[in-house]
């Protein structure tokens, strides 16, 4: 609902030499340093899968990310999951459990509000 | 005089859509009237904020000027959680407003919203950097804080003690809501709330207690009779960003309003049906206000931009300010 919507559009996907690329953006109204972002789980057709994360032409696996609160994901910029997974489906289903920290909203000692986006998607495979 | 103005926020949808550049939205405000107040949040509508090239400053200088908008008030934020190790200190978080304090005067901004994360030890340093820059903080108050609640009564104190013109407050209408809005409600239900449980989350909404003791005993409630989980957990958001304050509480800090986040769902007949602004204008004008009234719109916590054309809805919102500005103007005898 709301800001969770439009994480994942139609046509984020795509197919590359090395498997799918998947365009993702901000779950929130305003852009967010990469230490704040967690994916917590992707699958594709079912199958576990671990992404790496592209951003200003930058990538990054997923364990580096909190490192880098000096970087930042603007919210009109889509990120691009890169994801090895060899496939000749022209569609495939794309299930993404990410979340944000936001930094400035503070709900217990030391801990800030997460905002989670649950996608689960058919998606159409483009060249 | 108070005037109308918009805030980049109340566009967020199709901000995130990706359909407008900054200065195409800018061009937009303007063409359809819905200035002539232009505030943006400084980390939704920059990339880089807020260490901004010369070419930014001066692009959106020239951007407001060229289509007749004023600059009204920049959004800040502390990133306290900034970091993933640890919050940030004191200090950090000096130097983390002080950068956006300055870059809202480079922006040709008279005011700089702040927030409740600025503690009373941070607004004692960061006073002097906002006068040097000759720029106002306002504190927002918004739900589910309000004027007279004990985290701004504390920051009210601070302000006397500091005594610096500088510092004020920004009323949002949040804080002083009548209702939840309907579309609200519908999402719940949507996202799979069974929709027997609203009048209990309506009326227990409207109780006294702190918002987190009021969604507790909703989701207690809600449990009794088979609901839990996310379809319970969403409806948090009710308990926290809707706010039922009493209107005639924003006299206590009336003079030292510095800017005003007219905030709202819908629109119906021409009236706001969750929000009293009737009288909220009518205080603004008793009170001698003569700042921007921006339009916030914040329905993108339930409606996309295909639900919702949000321009036109903040058009019917200043239409409405407007007619009820002029009625409180002429009723109170004040010209």
């Amino acid at each position: 609902m709301g800001l969770s919507d439009g994480v994942v559009r139609p046509g984020a996907l795509r197919r590359t030499v090395n498997g799918l690329d998947l365009d993702v953006r901000v779950g929130w109204y305003r852009s967010l340093p990469l230490s704040s972002v967690r994916v917590f789980a992707l699958e594709v057709d079912g199958a576990a899968v671990t992404p790496t994360f592209e951003l200003d032409g930058a990538t990054y696996t997923l364990d580096e990310l909190p490192a880098f609160h000096d970087k930042w994901w603007f919210v009109q910029d889509p990120a691009t999951l890169h994801l090895p997974v060899s496939t000749a489906k022209s569609a495939v289903r794309v299930e993404l459990e990410i979340g944000w920290r936001i930094p400035y909203i503070v709900i217990g000692p030391e801990t800030a509000l997460v905002q989670r986006a649950h996608v689960d998607m058919e998606l159409e495979v483009a060249a | 005089m108070i005037k109308t103005g918009s805030t980049l926020y109340a566009y967020t949808n199709e901000w995130r859509a990706g359909q407008y550049t900054l200065d195409e939205m800018i061009a937009k405000v303007a063409a359809l009237n819905l200035g002539p107040g232009l505030e943006v949040v400084g980390f939704q509508s920059f990339k880089g904020f807020p260490h901004l090239t010369p070419d930014q400053i001066r692009n959106f200088r020239n951007a407001l000027e060229s289509n007749g908008l004023e600059p009204s008030c920049l959004g800040t934020n502390i990133d306290v959680a900034l970091r993933s190790d640890r919050f940030l200190t004191e200090d950090e978080m000096v130097d983390y407003l002080a950068a956006q304090v300055k870059v809202a005067r480079l922006l040709g901004y008279p005011v700089a919203r702040i927030q409740i994360g600025a503690t009373p030890g941070v607004i004692e340093r960061i006073a002097p950097v906002a006068e040097k820059a000759g720029v106002k903080l306002g504190m927002e108050l918004h739900a589910p804080e309000a004027a007279t609640t004990p985290a701004i009564v504390a920051v009210r104190e601070c302000y006397d003690r500091i005594g610096s013109e500088y510092l004020g407050f920004i009323p949002d209408f949040s804080a002083t809501m009548t209702a939840v809005p309907r579309g609200m409600l519908d999402q719940f239900v949507r996202d799979g709330l069974p929709a027997s449980l609203l009048p209990a989350l309506v009326e227990i909404w409207s109780g006294d207690e702190l918002p987190h003791v009021r969604f507790n005993r909703f989701a207690a409630l809600a449990k009794e009779q088979g609901a839990e989980g996310p379809v319970v957990d969403q409806t948090r958001l009710a308990y926290t960003m809707f706010g039922h304050a009493d209107p005639q509480g924003w006299r206590e800090i009336l003079d030292r309003v510095v800017h005003v986040h007219g905030k709202f769902y819908e629109i119906e007949d021409g009236t706001e049906p969750s929000i009293p602004y009737a009288e909220l204008l009518g205080l603004l004008v008793e009170g001698g206000y003569d700042g921007v009234i921006s339009s916030e719109w914040e329905g993108h916590a339930f409606a996309t931009e295909h639900d919702v054309d949000a321009f036109a809805l903040v058009g019917e919102h200043q239409e409405m300010c407007r007619t009820l500005l002029a009625a409180a103007t002429s009723g109170g005898g004040q010209r």
